[in-house]
């Protein structure tokens, strides 16, 4: 009997455990748009009209894993963009209607999650956010011909060729370029030390990086670390003894700011730059001021530009949800925009017509840069420095790359 | 060079207590019940946020009242845990239920903290931090309040191991639960109390590593692991051991620096658990596999 009461008690949690990944998320309709009852050509003619008498986009968010801060912020962004878009009526008389899945910052679930989106008939699909998992999902929405946005910075998202998958942030390469030269050209740096996360995100932005030294000829050295690592006194006093004046630092949250307290606690005097997450609150606040004080941090949106997009875009947010927001909701508010500008210019939401309006997408004005699409479906080519002052994050400048 | 390997050589003894602590609970859960609790790390990531996240920041409560509650509160949940998981599980077939409860567990306590907590990671300003030099090598003052209590918790559990009634029979528990049974001690009870006490102990790592981790959902990450890999070179089942074993892999995998690059360091220490495993699989100390 014992052992029957314990065996249900584990199904009933394993099933817990499973359900929720596909659970649709706070903010997000549980309903499905039916298509009219059959495929899209039965219901009606492909590339022209409406489907339904709501327009249904889908999210794929990081609710759930290691990344729930950040998901929670994606959701914020894209819903505010779609609210906006129905208080202002919709489009064409057609509210639009969010669905979020939780894909559990794995790459099995986002497979899941698309697929699941694509068989309820979705026109686009917004996220998922890690280059891993954009990558994981490509050859479905390929086979869905459904337009998708992720922000994933990696390089290598731009040669998968896929004309469905679209990048609605500055790719790796552009904010690693953008790291060194400002560095090197405005810090005057003579030896760069590059600490990076061991994963795509980090080598990503080490290659670039690299090459830069080597092609400028800038001293270079290097020293890698895994997501998770809790101690990096090795790779800084290495740093130290190979004589760095100015530390270069792409990695993820949590690594970042125990590197900051312990840059500071080892007395290293230097100079360093670092990857988005340094102007981000959940980095800045676990900080003492002394440990990022005068960091450069290089990323999508800082709340302190004077930009009238950054400005409308940060009071809308704060009056929404009562906090500032930082670059995944600016990123993914902004990719929000570019699907629902391209669904009212194709008329339609047949997903082909619209992916093929994404594509047409130029200057369109966001808080987090001007959105144009190039030939590798990359939306935006600018990246903006900031300065860390008293937990302060001051804008310095914008730095476009083509 | 010399001031260098002797950085590293005290930041690894600094971060192989905090590996030693993580052993030295997994050895008290292994002993009691025979099982590994594979949720161990989200009970630590939980104590720091019950003792950070709402006796600090939300009820304001003065430090040695809140460590007190998060103790109490802990222990009560580690003793539930026991109750709800390991007694009913240890007995069955295979021990790949236990495991899978304790691997689900912590799943569950893993979302727990972010409904409850919400996702934004937080810290304690001010809290243990700043730095002590020791010649040219600075230790941050966390680290040294770290090794202090490891010892102080490796030898207070030793004692009361040693001299205590409770303790007594969970060495006897440790050694033959049958026999210990014969004998007229609960073991089941028995299991309840060794479990709250390793999450005391989940609890003092949590409380001793905010400072340096910080508060977020991923607070006890790989040092589960390593903690698993101190138990196993230290001598499994052998509380002394833990820290032989922890310290043993903080400073070699320091160390390992010197002659590889530094993203190889995890690396370096689950080659030396296999290695143990392999050619010496009672460890350093450890009398049994």
């Amino acid at each position: 009997m014992r052992k029957k009461l314990v065996a249900i008690i584990l199904v009933g949690i394993m099933s817990l455990t499973l359900t929720a990944c596909g659970s649709p998320a706070n903010g997000g309709s549980t309903e499905t748009a039916s298509r009219g009852g059959g495929t899209e050509t039965d219901s009606k003619e492909a590339g022209t009209g409406w489907s339904g008498d709501t327009i249904e986009i889908g999210l794929i968010s990081m609710i759930t894993g290691d990344n729930p801060l950040n998901g929670e912020r994606m959701n914020q962004g894209v819903q505010l963009a779609v609210d906006q878009f129905n208080e202002e009526g919709g489009i064409d008389g057609h509210q639009i209607n969010l669905t979020i899945l939780d894909d559990q910052t794995t790459q099995d679930m986002a497979v899941t999650c698309a697929n699941k989106l694509i068989s309820q008939g979705v026109c686009g699909i917004i996220g998922p956010h890690r280059s891993t998992n954009a990558m994981a999902v490509e050859a479905v929405i390929e086979a869905g011909g459904v337009p998708t946005f992720t922000g994933g910075t990696s390089p290598k998202i731009s040669e998968l060729g896929d004309q469905y998958l679209f990048r609605c942030r500055a790719s790796d390469s552009i904010f690693a370029e953008a790291a060194v030269a400002y560095a090197v050209n405005k810090l005057g740096s003579q030896k760069i030390g590059m600490l990076f996360n061991n994963d795509d995100f980090g080598t990503g932005a080490e290659g670039v990086i690299k090459a830069y030294c080597e092609k400028n000829g800038v001293d270079y050295v290097e020293q890698g670390h895994n997501t998770g690592d809790k101690d990096f006194t090795a790779q800084l006093m290495q740093m130290k003894s190979d004589g760095a004046d100015t530390l270069i630092i792409w990695t993820h949250d949590a690594e970042l700011a125990i590197n900051a307290r312990q840059i500071y606690e080892l007395g290293l005097d230097v100079k360093v730059v670092s990857s988005p997450g340094v102007t981000m609150n959940q980095v800045i606040d676990i900080c003492e001021p002394e440990y990022i004080e005068g960091w450069y941090g290089i990323t999508d949106y800082v709340s302190s530009s004077d930009d009238p997009a950054v400005q409308e875009f940060k009071n809308a947010f704060m009056e929404a949800y009562g906090i500032e927001p930082e670059l995944y909701a600016a990123s993914y508010y902004g990719a929000t925009v570019i699907l629902l500008e391209a669904i009212k210019a194709a008329g339609t939401d047949d997903p082909t017509a619209i992916m093929e309006q994404v594509k047409k997408t130029k200057d369109l004005t966001l808080p987090n840069g001007t959105a144009s699409c190039d030939d590798v479906n990359d939306l935006i080519h600018n990246v903006n420095v900031a300065k860390i002052v008293n937990k302060e994050v001051v804008f310095e400048e914008a730095i476009s790359v083509e | 060079m010399a001031a260098t390997i002797i950085q590293y050589i005290i930041s690894g003894i600094a971060i192989g207590f905090i590996y030693a602590l993580v052993g030295i609970e997994y050895t008290l859960v292994w002993n009691s019940s025979g099982l590994l609790n594979f949720s161990h790390d989200r009970l630590i990531t939980l104590g720091a946020y019950i003792f950070a996240g709402t006796m600090i920041i939300k009820l304001n409560i003065n430090y040695p009242i809140a460590i007190f509650l998060t103790f109490l509160s802990m222990g009560i949940l580690g003793a539930l845990i026991a109750q709800g998981i390991f007694n009913p599980l240890r007995n069955m077939r295979s021990n790949i239920f236990a495991v899978m409860g304790t691997m689900l567990l912590g799943r569950i306590i893993a979302e727990l903290i972010r409904l409850i907590w919400g996702p934004v990671p937080f810290t304690l300003p001010g809290f243990m931090t700043g730095t002590v030099s020791i010649g040219s090598a600075q230790i941050s003052k966390a680290n040294i309040i770290i090794m202090i209590v490891s010892i102080l918790v490796a030898v207070s559990l030793q004692l009361f191991m040693t001299f205590t009634k409770i303790g007594k029979a969970m060495r006897c528990v440790a050694q033959n639960k049958r026999a210990s049974s014969l004998m007229g001690i609960n073991v089941t009870q028995n299991i309840c109390i060794t479990t709250g006490i390793s999450a005391i102990i989940c609890t003092i790592i949590a409380i001793l590593v905010i400072p340096l981790f910080n508060v977020t959902t991923t607070l006890a990450a790989s040092i589960g692991l390593k903690g698993f890999s101190a138990g196993v070179i230290g001598g499994f089942g052998y509380l002394p051991g833990a820290i032989v074993g922890g310290l043993f892999i903080g400073v070699v995998e320091n160390l390992s620096v010197l002659f590889l690059p530094a993203v190889y360091k995890d690396v370096v220490s689950f080659v030396l658990l296999i290695v143990f495993l392999v050619v010496r699989p009672s460890g350093f100390l450890g009398k049994r596999a």
